[in-house]
């Protein structure tokens, strides 16, 4: 990116640690070696000890759903090299790893209701990468309540939008990343605007993608670097630079401790630009706050004082602020800022409210509906304000038509919409005040229909259930507590087939909409429910192997009872990130074949197997063991390829596999698929091309390799054939 | 005008929406209840020791007066964050005590049998060092985002002062007892 750009990398809102106390600042971040990890990935673990009180009706399995959900929101940036994955289960009494990773678990901690953060160097040794040095992070740590039942005061569900959204941001702690406060998941405090249906923003998009991305990854953004100081001239650290885009989204950076800042990862389009100071809570005097940047002695830049906020080219005229066009893979250099120091941040932390339904419920961020062209929201900041709004404005739309207070802390806004501004999503808000302004990226959200609401969930004789309502559309999705239930929309109703549950399991249902609303904001108080039928207790009846030695890749069969897997509901752990799992196949309802791989430095000892099948949790603690290397087993590299393509097997061809870890296939080395010997085209040490018989059937096969005995079996995945037109390409 | 006097009784009476959090915010009467001990102590000395996967500064408190909870001398206190094992953790929200710290602290010993402070620091009230008979006890407001107790929407913390005496009466009068003085 910088070489590509011309211009260097600056301080994001990440771990942040500089070479030198004299600028130029070139940021060094605290992250993940890509290098040391399987694949790209980083694996958390979840503690089987799990919550020890539940809500009624809650689960261990709604809220692994919640975590495998905002882990699989982290692992979807296509911009990021960073995979992200659920290792399953583990025991805090297990044998160490040694292969880097994450942990979640469980505190009973009153008050304390998720927080997360990287594993750091007591002495950072900045290392080369392939975006520059960066501090390898070791491990990370998630710690969620154990209690969300919350006895010691409001319950804190897992089917909560809140709870996925908590678990989102604190995975975004483990993966390197600090607050922002743009309204983002990685966002400060109650401004936080994220939700099931958008759960990172650009902001966040752009934080992940400057620690692990790929490379070009900059090629499809664009980026804004300039300067901070102070009207006398001196640089101010840790000032807020954002980005904005009136109808789109806000990235942010904070500015190096001389003043120079470099916006990353902006998506293409046309941008406002202001600067802001932190609020007083983002760094308190009690060390609670975001960890300051540091030198490699550990010696900190500590923040410089308060300034007016501003928006470029230094004013406070929203009239008269400029736009910068955005262009992918270019940077905008030079706006910079010149700010006034003031004695205090005159507003921050706002929160804002609408009032939805007959009852005239609250929803914060509020949510409007203008299809109406007129709306009105509640804003207050909940504190001792030491300004007023003088005038609100939604950016890019104009000033409130009113505002009027509400006691000496909140502020009614009146707001006329424009019939081309009637357009869904968020919206950003700009406070002015008599001398100073505040900009809440996302302080509304925009939306063309109300709130969804759910009127019946009807169970069906095949097993389905039909969910039907308001405001229910082709775009809305049914959660049965933190599950999604797939499901088709038709006639108005949506039919979904449930997640296996457990024997006699209630499950709370939420509709949740695209523009970000679901069925709790106003029905959170008598939810719909659905009850399982009574069935047997599901188990793990065997596992095949249940040792490997380090070293090698391996097809590992887990037979269950009483279950019911689902392609795409089961996931498969072996307790530590020294066994990678590669892929997963649903082979029967009761059976799964897992490919594993164990690296050659892997710790020797016992780990947990678990099978997370939706809702129903099984585990073997201290069930698979990782045995010393055995250097008379073959070592076969995951995945195998299409001897001709690279790519898909399918029936007709040949396919390639190769041996792992440097090591060499062993000669004479025998193969079978699915029990019958195969075809050898070529062998060699390194290569060995085997053929797919046509007419073979499609999906999982169970390649055997054997030599002087000993046999290892892998899965191969034997696809469809591509089309004629397809095969041309 | 109508709609405007729906919106004021709703902030006025609602308190603020939507779960997004952190933290549960717990009020003074919920920290008295469920605290497992409250104590004045100063921070004589600290270590840290890895728990699990989490690292935690030890404190180790010596106790001047007992509020609630078994007489104790001194208190083994740990909050997460620190240096151990060759590793830094750092906990947002989870405060740093320095050495002759004079502090109240309302403290929760769980399941695991560690003994922390109430609501990561919520439960942590600093005494002035003023030479008064009856100093000001004052909680900073935590940064990290908060739901409220009865509604389970969120909200700011804010920083609490109040004398020490008035401190004392409100445990008093939740515990039932006069706030014993003294150590034992």
């Amino acid at each position: 990116m910088a070489v590509l750009l011309g211009a260097p990398a600056q301080a994001y809102y990440h771990y942040v640690y500089y070479q030198s106390r004299t600028a130029p600042f070139t940021p060094i971040y605290a992250q993940f070696n890509l290098a040391a990890l399987p694949n790209n990935t980083v694996s958390f673990y979840v503690s089987d000890s799990g919550p020890s009180i539940y809500y009624p009706n809650d689960s261990f399995g709604s809220v692994l759903g919640e975590i495998k959900q905002a882990l699989a929101v982290w692992n979807s940036v296509s911009s990021s090299n960073l995979r992200v994955a659920f290792g399953g289960l583990e025991s805090q009494s297990q044998a160490p790893q040694n292969t880097p990773g994450a942990d979640i678990v469980f505190d009973d901690l009153p008050g304390l209701l998720g927080m997360g953060t990287p594993n750091l160097p007591v002495t950072p040794v900045a290392l080369n990468g392939p975006n520059g040095l960066f501090v390898p992070i070791s491990r990370s740590t998630v710690i969620l309540t154990n209690n969300t039942a919350n006895t010691e005061g409001s319950p804190f569900q897992s089917y909560l939008e809140g709870y996925f959204t908590t678990v989102v941001h604190e995975i975004g702690h483990a993966l390197g990343l600090q607050h922002t406060w743009t309204g983002a998941a990685m966002s400060q405090d109650v401004i936080r605007n994220t939700s099931r249906a958008r759960p990172i923003d650009a902001d966040d998009l752009a934080a992940i993608s400057v620690l692990y991305g790929g490379p070009g990854w900059a090629a499809n953004f664009g980026s804004i670097s300039g300067n901070v100081t102070f009207s006398g001239g001196s640089g101010v650290n840790l000032a807020s630079v954002v980005a904005i885009s009136p109808t789109g989204p806000a990235v942010s950076t904070l500015t190096n401790p001389d003043g120079s800042y470099q916006i990353q990862g902006v998506p293409p389009g046309s941008y406002q630009l202001y600067v802001h100071p932190l609020p007083p809570d983002a760094i308190p005097a009690n060390g609670s706050g975001i960890l300051l940047p540091a030198d490699l002695t550990g010696r900190t830049f500590a923040a410089s004082g308060v300034f007016s906020t501003q928006f470029f080219p230094n004013t406070q005229n929203l009239q008269l602020a400029a736009s910068v066009n955005v262009i992918a893979g270019q940077n905008i250099s030079g706006p910079s800022f010149a700010v006034q120091a003031r004695s205090a941040v005159s507003m921050y932390d706002m929160l804002t409210y609408s009032y939805l339904g007959p009852n005239q419920t609250p929803v914060t961020p509020a949510y409007v509906n203008v299809s109406s062209a007129q709306f009105v929201i509640a804003a207050t900041p909940d504190y001792p304000p030491a300004a007023t709004p003088v005038s609100v404005a939604v950016l890019g739309m104009g000033n409130a038509s009113a505002v009027i207070p509400d006691g000496a802390t909140a502020w009614a806004l009146y707001f006329n919409v424009p019939q081309a501004q009637q357009a869904a999503g968020p919206r950003h808000l700009v406070f002015t005040t008599a001398n100073d302004m505040y900009v809440l990226p996302d302080g509304v959200n925009f939306t063309v229909q109300d709130p969804p609401t759910i009127g019946a969930a009807t169970p069906n004789a095949n097993g389905t259930v039909t969910v039907s309502g308001n405001n229910i559309g082709p775009g809305s999705s049914v959660f049965f507590d933190g599950l999604l239930a797939p499901g088709t929309f038709n006639g108005g109703v949506i039919n979904v087939t449930p997640p296996t549950g457990n024997s006699g399991q209630v499950s709370t249902l939420t509709v949740f909409n695209g523009d970000g609303q679901n069925s709790m904001f106003l029905q959170s108080g008598d939810p719909q429910t659905f009850t399982y039928p009574a069935a047997a207790q599901p188990q793990i009846s065997s596992v095949t192997p249940a040792a490997l030695p380090a070293g090698i890749s391996s097809m590992v069969a887990i037979d269950a009872s009483n279950t019911n897997f689902v392609a795409g509901q089961v996931s498969v752990g072996f307790g530590t990130t020294d066994i990678q799992v590669n892929n997963v196949w649903v082979v029967s309802p009761t059976q799964v074949l897992a490919n594993v791989t164990v690296p050659p430095g892997a710790a020797i000892g016992s780990s947990e197997t678990s099978v997370i099948s939706a809702f129903q949790v099984m585990s073997q603690p201290f069930g698979f063991q990782i045995q010393p290397a055995n250097p008379a087993l073959p070592s076969i590299a995951w995945p195998a390829i299409n001897a001709n393509t690279g790519g898909a097997i399918y029936p007709g061809t040949y396919a390639s596999i190769f041996p792992a870890n440097g090591t060499q296939f062993p000669a004479g080395m025998q193969l079978t698929l699915n029990g019958a010997p195969a075809a050898i085209q070529y062998s060699s040490p390194t290569q060995i091309n085997f053929a797919i018989p046509a007419g073979f059937p499609l999906g999982p096969a169970i390649l055997g390799a054997t030599s002087g005995g000993n046999i290892v079996s892998i899965v191969v995945e034997v696809d469809s054939a591509p089309a004629a037109g397809a095969q041309a390409r | 005008m109508k709609r405007l006097f729906a919106i004021g009784v709703v902030l006025t009476l609602v308190v603020l929406p939507l779960q997004c959090a952190t933290l549960e915010q717990l009020s003074m009467s919920d920290m008295i209840a469920k605290s497992t001990a409250i104590v004045r102590a100063k921070v004589v000395s600290s270590y840290a020791a890895m728990s699990g996967p989490v690292v935690y500064t030890h404190y180790q408190l010596q106790v001047s007066e007992r509020y609630k909870g078994a007489a104790q001398s001194t208190v083994d206190l740990a909050i997460p964050g620190g240096v151990a094992n060759g590793i830094r953790q750092v906990w947002g929200g989870a405060p740093q005590l320095d050495n002759g710290a004079d502090c109240v602290f309302f403290l929760w010993t769980g399941k695991s049998g560690l003994t922390q402070v109430m609501g990561l620091s919520q439960g942590l009230f600093t005494v002035a060092q003023d030479g008064s008979t009856d100093p000001a006890v004052t909680r900073t407001a935590s940064h990290e985002t908060m739901l409220d107790h009865n509604t389970g929407r969120a909200v700011h913390d804010q920083t609490l002062t109040m004398p020490l005496s008035g401190l004392k009466t409100q445990i008093a009068a939740v515990v039932g007892t006069a706030a014993p003085q003294g150590t034992h």
